[in-house]
Protein backbone atom coordinates (compact mmCIF):
# COMPACT_ATOMS: atom_id res chain seq x y z
CA UNK A 1 0.00 0.00 0.00
CA UNK A 2 2.86 2.21 0.64
CA UNK A 3 4.94 1.83 -2.18
CA UNK A 4 1.22 3.44 -4.16
CA UNK A 5 1.88 6.36 -3.03
CA UNK A 6 3.62 8.72 -5.81
CA UNK A 7 5.98 10.66 -3.81
CA UNK A 8 7.90 13.95 -4.65
CA UNK A 9 11.75 14.27 -5.70
CA UNK A 10 13.35 15.12 -2.31
CA UNK A 11 13.79 18.54 -1.52
CA UNK A 12 16.96 18.29 1.48
CA UNK A 13 20.14 17.54 -0.02
CA UNK A 14 20.60 15.62 3.28
CA UNK A 15 19.24 11.95 1.45
CA UNK A 16 21.41 12.34 -0.66
CA UNK A 17 24.47 11.74 1.73
CA UNK A 18 22.36 9.20 3.61
CA UNK A 19 22.84 5.55 2.33
CA UNK A 20 19.73 4.56 4.37
CA UNK A 21 17.88 7.50 6.65
CA UNK A 22 15.67 4.95 8.14
CA UNK A 23 18.44 3.50 9.45
CA UNK A 24 20.13 6.34 11.04
CA UNK A 25 17.00 7.14 13.04
CA UNK A 26 17.22 3.66 14.57
CA UNK A 27 21.04 4.29 15.19
CA UNK A 28 20.19 7.48 17.20
CA UNK A 29 16.53 8.69 16.53
CA UNK A 30 14.40 6.99 17.88
CA UNK A 31 15.49 6.15 21.59
CA UNK A 32 17.08 9.53 21.42
CA UNK A 33 13.41 11.42 20.83
CA UNK A 34 12.29 9.63 23.86
CA UNK A 35 14.92 12.25 25.68
CA UNK A 36 12.59 14.73 24.04
CA UNK A 37 11.08 17.11 26.68
CA UNK A 38 7.77 17.91 26.34
CA UNK A 39 5.55 20.90 25.93
CA UNK A 40 5.36 24.17 24.22
CA UNK A 41 5.94 24.18 20.13
CA UNK A 42 8.43 26.83 20.41
CA UNK A 43 10.67 24.57 22.93
CA UNK A 44 11.28 22.32 20.38
CA UNK A 45 14.27 22.28 19.04
CA UNK A 46 17.02 20.04 19.55
CA UNK A 47 20.35 20.17 21.18
CA UNK A 48 22.21 17.73 19.59
CA UNK A 49 25.26 17.23 21.60
CA UNK A 50 23.06 17.33 25.13
CA UNK A 51 20.31 14.59 23.41
CA UNK A 52 23.49 12.54 22.87
CA UNK A 53 24.87 12.06 25.52
CA UNK A 54 21.47 11.42 27.30
CA UNK A 55 21.27 8.97 24.59
CA UNK A 56 24.55 7.22 25.32
CA UNK A 57 23.27 7.05 28.82
CA UNK A 58 19.96 5.15 28.29
CA UNK A 59 21.73 2.66 26.26
CA UNK A 60 23.73 1.92 29.28
CA UNK A 61 20.15 1.63 31.24
CA UNK A 62 18.71 -0.76 28.43
CA UNK A 63 16.90 -2.88 31.06
CA UNK A 64 13.31 -1.29 31.58
CA UNK A 65 11.03 -3.12 32.75
CA UNK A 66 7.31 -3.47 30.49
CA UNK A 67 5.44 -3.28 33.69
CA UNK A 68 7.47 0.36 34.27
CA UNK A 69 6.36 1.48 30.39
CA UNK A 70 2.72 1.06 31.70
CA UNK A 71 1.24 0.12 28.35
CA UNK A 72 3.57 -1.99 26.67
CA UNK A 73 0.86 -4.76 25.85
CA UNK A 74 3.21 -8.38 25.74
CA UNK A 75 1.06 -11.62 24.92
CA UNK A 76 0.72 -13.92 27.37
CA UNK A 77 3.68 -16.30 25.80
CA UNK A 78 5.52 -12.88 26.73
CA UNK A 79 7.87 -12.93 30.28
CA UNK A 80 7.03 -9.71 31.62
CA UNK A 81 9.67 -8.91 33.88
CA UNK A 82 13.36 -7.33 33.11
CA UNK A 83 12.76 -7.72 29.46
CA UNK A 84 15.31 -5.77 27.89
CA UNK A 85 13.78 -2.97 25.90
CA UNK A 86 15.29 -4.56 22.51
CA UNK A 87 13.23 -7.57 23.06
CA UNK A 88 9.84 -5.54 23.74
CA UNK A 89 10.01 -4.00 21.05
CA UNK A 90 10.76 -6.92 18.50
CA UNK A 91 7.87 -8.22 20.71
CA UNK A 92 5.76 -5.51 19.73
CA UNK A 93 6.70 -5.63 16.33
CA UNK A 94 5.96 -9.68 15.90
CA UNK A 95 2.64 -9.41 18.12
CA UNK A 96 0.62 -6.73 16.48
CA UNK A 97 -2.47 -7.43 18.88
CA UNK A 98 -6.31 -6.26 18.94
CA UNK A 99 -5.58 -3.72 21.39
CA UNK A 100 -2.57 -2.42 19.63
CA UNK A 101 -3.91 -1.76 16.50
CA UNK A 102 -7.16 0.21 18.35
CA UNK A 103 -4.85 2.12 20.52
CA UNK A 104 -2.22 2.93 17.18
CA UNK A 105 -5.39 3.92 15.17
CA UNK A 106 -7.03 5.90 17.83
CA UNK A 107 -3.68 8.39 17.50
CA UNK A 108 -3.32 7.74 13.69
CA UNK A 109 -6.74 8.93 13.41
CA UNK A 110 -6.40 12.64 15.88
CA UNK A 111 -2.31 13.18 13.82
CA UNK A 112 -4.17 12.35 10.24
CA UNK A 113 -7.17 15.09 11.31
CA UNK A 114 -4.39 17.89 12.47
CA UNK A 115 -2.25 17.06 9.49
CA UNK A 116 -5.77 17.87 7.23
CA UNK A 117 -6.09 20.92 9.34
CA UNK A 118 -3.04 22.41 8.39
CA UNK A 119 -4.00 21.81 4.74
CA UNK A 120 -7.13 23.53 5.35
CA UNK A 121 -5.29 26.40 7.02
CA UNK A 122 -1.98 26.62 5.58
CA UNK A 123 -2.41 29.78 4.21
CA UNK A 124 -3.78 31.09 7.47
CA UNK A 125 -2.34 32.33 10.68
CA UNK A 126 -4.73 29.02 12.10
CA UNK A 127 -1.81 26.98 10.97
CA UNK A 128 0.15 26.81 13.97
CA UNK A 129 -2.79 25.66 16.10
CA UNK A 130 -3.11 23.15 14.52
CA UNK A 131 0.85 22.39 14.16
CA UNK A 132 0.42 22.55 17.76
CA UNK A 133 -1.82 19.91 17.86
CA UNK A 134 0.08 17.67 15.99
CA UNK A 135 3.39 17.87 17.91
CA UNK A 136 1.63 17.51 20.87
CA UNK A 137 -0.68 14.32 19.80
CA UNK A 138 2.94 12.98 18.43
CA UNK A 139 4.38 12.96 21.02
CA UNK A 140 1.51 12.15 23.49
CA UNK A 141 1.69 9.04 20.87
CA UNK A 142 5.83 8.21 21.70
CA UNK A 143 4.78 8.18 25.90
CA UNK A 144 2.11 6.18 26.01
CA UNK A 145 2.60 3.50 22.79
CA UNK A 146 6.57 3.84 22.83
CA UNK A 147 6.82 0.22 21.50
CA UNK A 148 4.28 0.67 18.63
CA UNK A 149 6.16 0.42 14.92
CA UNK A 150 4.04 2.77 14.01
CA UNK A 151 5.45 5.33 16.48
CA UNK A 152 8.87 5.38 14.72
CA UNK A 153 7.57 6.81 11.87
CA UNK A 154 5.27 9.00 13.76
CA UNK A 155 8.78 10.45 15.94
CA UNK A 156 10.39 10.74 12.19
CA UNK A 157 7.85 13.05 10.92
CA UNK A 158 7.92 14.69 14.71
CA UNK A 159 11.49 15.09 13.96
CA UNK A 160 11.35 16.82 10.62
CA UNK A 161 8.51 19.09 11.43
CA UNK A 162 9.57 20.24 15.26
CA UNK A 163 13.54 20.64 14.42
CA UNK A 164 14.15 24.54 14.13
CA UNK A 165 10.15 25.07 13.58
CA UNK A 166 10.53 23.22 10.17
CA UNK A 167 6.44 22.65 10.08
CA UNK A 168 6.04 26.02 8.99
CA UNK A 169 8.76 25.70 5.93
CA UNK A 170 6.10 22.39 4.29
CA UNK A 171 3.99 22.79 1.47
CA UNK A 172 0.56 21.59 1.46
CA UNK A 173 1.66 18.94 -1.27
CA UNK A 174 4.59 17.56 1.55
CA UNK A 175 1.28 17.09 3.75
CA UNK A 176 -0.89 15.47 1.61
CA UNK A 177 1.92 12.87 1.29
CA UNK A 178 2.39 12.42 4.76
CA UNK A 179 -1.40 12.05 5.29
CA UNK A 180 -1.75 9.50 3.06
CA UNK A 181 1.42 7.71 4.06
CA UNK A 182 0.43 7.64 7.48
CA UNK A 183 -3.04 6.89 6.82
CA UNK A 184 -2.22 3.89 4.35
CA UNK A 185 0.41 2.58 6.98
CA UNK A 186 -2.26 3.01 9.96
CA UNK A 187 -3.80 0.16 8.46
CA UNK A 188 -1.41 -1.94 8.33
CA UNK A 189 -1.86 -5.25 10.21
CA UNK A 190 1.45 -6.53 10.64
CA UNK A 191 4.32 -4.36 10.53
CA UNK A 192 8.10 -5.32 10.13
CA UNK A 193 11.00 -3.60 10.16
CA UNK A 194 11.26 -3.33 6.25
CA UNK A 195 7.85 -1.34 6.48
CA UNK A 196 8.38 1.03 9.02
CA UNK A 197 12.24 1.50 7.40
CA UNK A 198 10.57 2.01 3.48
CA UNK A 199 7.79 4.39 5.49
CA UNK A 200 10.99 6.45 6.79
CA UNK A 201 12.41 6.48 3.53
CA UNK A 202 9.00 7.64 1.90
CA UNK A 203 9.19 10.23 4.23
CA UNK A 204 12.57 11.75 3.07
CA UNK A 205 11.59 11.36 -0.45
CA UNK A 206 8.37 14.08 0.43
CA UNK A 207 11.09 16.12 1.36
CA UNK A 208 10.46 15.80 5.13
CA UNK A 209 14.14 15.76 6.98
CA UNK A 210 13.58 13.07 9.33
CA UNK A 211 17.32 13.22 10.70
CA UNK A 212 17.80 16.99 11.55
CA UNK A 213 20.38 16.22 14.07
CA UNK B 1 -12.66 -3.99 8.30
CA UNK B 2 -12.84 -6.07 11.68
CA UNK B 3 -16.20 -5.45 13.46
CA UNK B 4 -16.45 -3.47 16.79
CA UNK B 5 -18.28 -5.35 19.22
CA UNK B 6 -22.08 -6.20 19.52
CA UNK B 7 -23.23 -5.10 23.07
CA UNK B 8 -25.46 -7.62 24.82
CA UNK B 9 -27.12 -6.30 27.41
CA UNK B 10 -27.06 -8.46 30.86
CA UNK B 11 -29.85 -6.41 33.22
CA UNK B 12 -32.34 -4.22 32.88
CA UNK B 13 -34.27 -2.33 35.79
CA UNK B 14 -37.37 -0.33 35.24
CA UNK B 15 -38.62 1.22 38.03
CA UNK B 16 -41.58 4.28 38.80
CA UNK B 17 -41.88 5.99 41.14
CA UNK B 18 -45.29 7.77 42.66
CA UNK B 19 -46.69 9.25 46.00
CA UNK B 20 -47.82 6.67 48.54
CA UNK B 21 -51.33 6.85 49.29
CA UNK B 22 -53.03 4.15 51.94
CA UNK B 23 -55.76 3.04 49.24
CA UNK B 24 -52.49 1.08 47.64
CA UNK B 25 -53.00 -1.42 50.50
CA UNK B 26 -56.11 -2.77 49.71
CA UNK B 27 -55.57 -2.58 45.50
CA UNK B 28 -52.17 -4.40 45.20
CA UNK B 29 -52.88 -7.72 45.80
CA UNK B 30 -55.89 -7.43 42.59
CA UNK B 31 -53.57 -5.71 40.64
CA UNK B 32 -50.64 -8.27 41.24
CA UNK B 33 -53.39 -11.29 39.95
CA UNK B 34 -53.64 -9.54 36.67
CA UNK B 35 -50.30 -10.18 35.58
CA UNK B 36 -50.28 -14.21 34.73
CA UNK B 37 -47.04 -14.09 33.46
CA UNK B 38 -44.75 -14.68 36.50
CA UNK B 39 -45.53 -18.00 37.85
CA UNK B 40 -43.97 -17.08 40.99
CA UNK B 41 -44.87 -14.98 43.96
CA UNK B 42 -43.58 -13.38 47.17
CA UNK B 43 -45.16 -10.81 49.49
CA UNK B 44 -45.17 -9.14 53.23
CA UNK B 45 -47.96 -8.27 53.00
CA UNK B 46 -47.50 -4.72 52.05
CA UNK B 47 -45.86 -5.30 49.06
CA UNK B 48 -45.38 -8.22 46.56
CA UNK B 49 -42.68 -9.38 44.16
CA UNK B 50 -43.80 -11.48 40.96
CA UNK B 51 -41.42 -13.52 39.49
CA UNK B 52 -40.54 -15.52 36.00
CA UNK B 53 -37.76 -18.08 37.08
CA UNK B 54 -37.35 -18.80 33.63
CA UNK B 55 -36.75 -15.70 31.78
CA UNK B 56 -34.78 -14.22 34.88
CA UNK B 57 -37.74 -11.61 35.92
CA UNK B 58 -39.27 -9.97 38.36
CA UNK B 59 -41.88 -7.47 39.41
CA UNK B 60 -42.27 -5.46 42.40
CA UNK B 61 -45.35 -3.56 43.19
CA UNK B 62 -44.62 -1.50 46.25
CA UNK B 63 -46.58 1.84 48.08
CA UNK B 64 -44.58 4.60 46.45
CA UNK B 65 -43.30 1.99 43.20
CA UNK B 66 -43.37 -0.41 40.84
CA UNK B 67 -40.13 -2.01 39.20
CA UNK B 68 -39.06 -4.30 37.00
CA UNK B 69 -36.25 -6.22 36.54
CA UNK B 70 -34.84 -8.53 34.04
CA UNK B 71 -31.37 -10.56 34.22
CA UNK B 72 -29.62 -11.46 30.80
CA UNK B 73 -33.01 -9.82 29.15
CA UNK B 74 -33.99 -10.12 25.55
CA UNK B 75 -35.96 -7.37 23.80
CA UNK B 76 -39.03 -9.09 23.94
CA UNK B 77 -39.47 -9.86 26.57
CA UNK B 78 -38.77 -6.82 27.84
CA UNK B 79 -40.96 -5.02 25.82
CA UNK B 80 -43.91 -7.29 26.76
CA UNK B 81 -43.47 -7.21 30.40
CA UNK B 82 -42.70 -3.50 30.69
CA UNK B 83 -45.68 -2.47 28.47
CA UNK B 84 -47.78 -4.60 30.44
CA UNK B 85 -46.70 -3.02 33.31
CA UNK B 86 -47.52 0.21 32.56
CA UNK B 87 -50.66 -0.45 31.08
CA UNK B 88 -52.36 -2.29 33.90
CA UNK B 89 -50.85 -1.20 37.04
CA UNK B 90 -51.52 2.69 37.06
CA UNK B 91 -54.69 2.13 36.46
CA UNK B 92 -55.22 -1.02 39.02
CA UNK B 93 -53.44 0.97 41.24
CA UNK B 94 -55.69 4.21 40.50
CA UNK B 95 -52.37 6.34 40.18
CA UNK B 96 -52.69 9.80 38.27
CA UNK B 97 -49.28 11.37 38.88
CA UNK B 98 -46.19 9.64 38.98
CA UNK B 99 -42.77 11.60 40.49
CA UNK B 100 -40.17 9.50 39.02
CA UNK B 101 -39.67 7.43 35.91
CA UNK B 102 -36.64 5.38 35.45
CA UNK B 103 -34.86 3.43 32.76
CA UNK B 104 -31.93 1.52 33.37
CA UNK B 105 -29.73 -1.11 31.11
CA UNK B 106 -26.12 -2.97 32.09
CA UNK B 107 -24.05 -3.61 28.43
CA UNK B 108 -21.21 -5.87 28.71
CA UNK B 109 -18.95 -5.25 25.45
CA UNK B 110 -16.51 -8.48 24.76
CA UNK B 111 -13.10 -6.84 24.85
CA UNK B 112 -11.21 -9.89 24.32
CA UNK B 113 -7.85 -9.01 25.13
CA UNK B 114 -6.40 -8.79 28.34
CA UNK B 115 -7.79 -6.32 31.62
CA UNK B 116 -4.55 -4.08 30.79
CA UNK B 117 -5.02 -4.02 27.54
CA UNK B 118 -8.21 -2.53 28.10
CA UNK B 119 -7.85 -0.10 30.63
CA UNK B 120 -4.90 1.08 28.53
CA UNK B 121 -7.50 1.48 25.63
CA UNK B 122 -10.18 3.11 28.08
CA UNK B 123 -7.81 5.44 29.35
CA UNK B 124 -6.69 6.81 25.93
CA UNK B 125 -10.00 7.21 25.29
CA UNK B 126 -12.12 8.20 27.90
CA UNK B 127 -9.31 10.51 29.63
CA UNK B 128 -7.41 13.45 29.31
CA UNK B 129 -3.71 12.77 27.69
CA UNK B 130 -2.06 16.27 29.16
CA UNK B 131 1.39 15.70 30.09
CA UNK B 132 0.39 17.64 33.09
CA UNK B 133 -2.23 15.31 34.33
CA UNK B 134 -0.22 12.34 33.46
CA UNK B 135 3.31 13.61 35.53
CA UNK B 136 0.87 14.01 38.74
CA UNK B 137 -0.87 10.62 38.51
CA UNK B 138 1.59 8.00 40.41
CA UNK B 139 2.42 4.99 38.78
CA UNK B 140 0.76 3.14 35.80
CA UNK B 141 -2.86 2.82 35.98
CA UNK B 142 -4.36 -0.52 37.07
CA UNK B 143 -7.91 -0.02 36.61
CA UNK B 144 -9.89 2.87 36.28
CA UNK B 145 -13.82 3.88 35.94
CA UNK B 146 -15.86 6.76 34.24
CA UNK B 147 -18.60 8.00 35.31
CA UNK B 148 -20.94 10.97 33.70
CA UNK B 149 -24.37 12.64 35.51
CA UNK B 150 -25.80 14.45 32.48
CA UNK B 151 -29.25 16.31 31.19
CA UNK B 152 -30.66 15.41 27.94
CA UNK B 153 -34.26 17.43 28.53
CA UNK B 154 -36.59 16.90 29.69
CA UNK B 155 -34.06 13.40 30.48
CA UNK B 156 -31.59 13.22 33.15
CA UNK B 157 -28.97 10.08 32.95
CA UNK B 158 -26.25 8.24 34.36
CA UNK B 159 -23.45 6.78 32.86
CA UNK B 160 -20.87 4.76 34.05
CA UNK B 161 -18.36 2.68 31.91
CA UNK B 162 -15.82 0.27 33.32
CA UNK B 163 -13.24 -2.60 32.65
CA UNK B 164 -14.83 -5.88 34.04
CA UNK B 165 -13.53 -8.84 34.13
CA UNK B 166 -15.39 -12.79 34.44
CA UNK B 167 -15.08 -13.39 37.44
CA UNK B 168 -16.43 -9.88 38.47
CA UNK B 169 -19.26 -9.98 36.18
CA UNK B 170 -22.06 -11.69 39.11
CA UNK B 171 -21.13 -9.08 41.73
CA UNK B 172 -20.55 -5.73 39.63
CA UNK B 173 -23.91 -6.27 36.72
CA UNK B 174 -25.80 -6.99 39.96
CA UNK B 175 -27.25 -10.07 38.76
CA UNK B 176 -29.74 -11.43 41.32
CA UNK B 177 -29.15 -15.03 41.57
CA UNK B 178 -31.10 -15.43 44.49
CA UNK B 179 -34.48 -13.38 43.17
CA UNK B 180 -34.43 -14.81 39.60
CA UNK B 181 -32.90 -18.04 39.74
CA UNK B 182 -34.76 -21.71 40.66
CA UNK B 183 -33.38 -21.75 44.02
CA UNK B 184 -33.24 -26.33 43.17
CA UNK B 185 -31.58 -25.16 40.09
CA UNK B 186 -30.06 -21.91 40.31
CA UNK B 187 -26.30 -23.63 40.13
CA UNK B 188 -26.58 -25.44 36.33
CA UNK B 189 -28.65 -22.68 35.35
CA UNK B 190 -26.14 -20.04 35.76
CA UNK B 191 -23.03 -21.80 35.04
CA UNK B 192 -24.91 -22.39 31.69
CA UNK B 193 -25.28 -18.79 31.13
CA UNK B 194 -21.49 -18.13 33.10
CA UNK B 195 -20.14 -20.36 30.20
CA UNK B 196 -20.82 -17.56 27.72
CA UNK B 197 -19.18 -14.85 29.75
CA UNK B 198 -16.43 -12.69 27.91
CA UNK B 199 -13.17 -13.08 29.84
CA UNK B 200 -12.88 -9.60 29.63
CA UNK B 201 -15.14 -6.65 28.80
CA UNK B 202 -16.04 -3.30 28.89
CA UNK B 203 -19.24 -2.44 31.06
CA UNK B 204 -21.38 0.16 30.11
CA UNK B 205 -24.47 1.35 32.51
CA UNK B 206 -26.61 3.52 31.39
CA UNK B 207 -29.80 4.97 33.89
CA UNK B 208 -32.38 7.09 32.55
CA UNK B 209 -34.42 8.88 34.25
CA UNK B 210 -37.02 11.44 34.82
CA UNK B 211 -38.19 13.57 37.58
CA UNK B 212 -40.74 15.76 38.41
CA UNK B 213 -43.92 16.65 40.76
CA UNK B 214 -46.25 15.59 37.98
CA UNK B 215 -45.67 13.16 35.48
CA UNK B 216 -48.56 11.67 33.50
CA UNK B 217 -49.16 8.28 32.14
CA UNK B 218 -48.41 9.58 28.79
CA UNK B 219 -45.46 10.69 29.33
CA UNK B 220 -44.56 7.49 30.88
CA UNK B 221 -45.12 5.58 27.91
CA UNK B 222 -43.33 8.32 25.86
CA UNK B 223 -40.15 7.59 28.38
CA UNK B 224 -40.30 4.35 28.10
CA UNK B 225 -39.87 4.51 24.52
CA UNK B 226 -37.23 7.33 24.10
CA UNK B 227 -34.89 5.30 26.51
CA UNK B 228 -34.85 2.37 25.34
CA UNK B 229 -33.90 4.15 21.57
CA UNK B 230 -30.93 6.54 23.45
CA UNK B 231 -29.50 3.93 25.68
CA UNK B 232 -29.04 1.73 22.44
CA UNK B 233 -27.64 4.40 20.33
CA UNK B 234 -25.44 5.38 22.70
CA UNK B 235 -24.26 1.87 23.73
CA UNK B 236 -23.48 1.23 19.93
CA UNK B 237 -21.73 4.61 19.55
CA UNK B 238 -19.31 3.60 22.54
CA UNK B 239 -18.68 0.70 21.28
CA UNK B 240 -17.95 2.01 17.79
CA UNK B 241 -16.36 4.97 19.59
CA UNK B 242 -13.92 2.37 21.95
CA UNK B 243 -13.41 -0.34 19.58
CA UNK B 244 -13.10 1.26 16.39
CA UNK B 245 -10.26 0.05 14.20
CA UNK B 246 -11.13 1.97 11.33
CA UNK B 247 -8.71 4.92 10.06
CA UNK B 248 -10.77 7.94 9.43
CA UNK B 249 -11.28 9.66 6.04
CA UNK B 250 -10.91 13.13 5.45
CA UNK B 251 -14.22 15.30 6.37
Amino acid sequence: MIDNITTQQPLNTQVGSLANPAMLRRAYGFWRSFTQPTGDVSNLHFKSETQLYVAENIKEKDTDTIENTGFANPSANQQVTTLPTKSIKKAAIKGDTKAQKIRRIHFANLILRDIENIQQNIKYSTFVIYANSLLHNMLTMRDLLPYDPYTEVIMALYEALAFENAWQNYTFEQYEGAYQLLKNLAKVDKFTNEKVEKAIIKLEHLGFNTTPF
Amino acid sequence: MPKTPTPIAYKTIFQVRYKAELKFYSLFINAAQKFTEYPDWLTDKLSILLKDLQNHCSLAIGHDSFGYEHDFPTKDIDQKYIQHAISELPQSLEITDFTRFGYRQIYLLSANMDMESLVSILQIKLFSQEQKLRNILPGSIGNLIYRVNGDDEPYKYTLTIRPIQKADILSLVGINLEKHFNPQTFEQDFNKLEKNFPETACLVDVDIFQLSQRLSSQELTTFVAISREKITKLVTGLSNYLFSMEVQDKQ
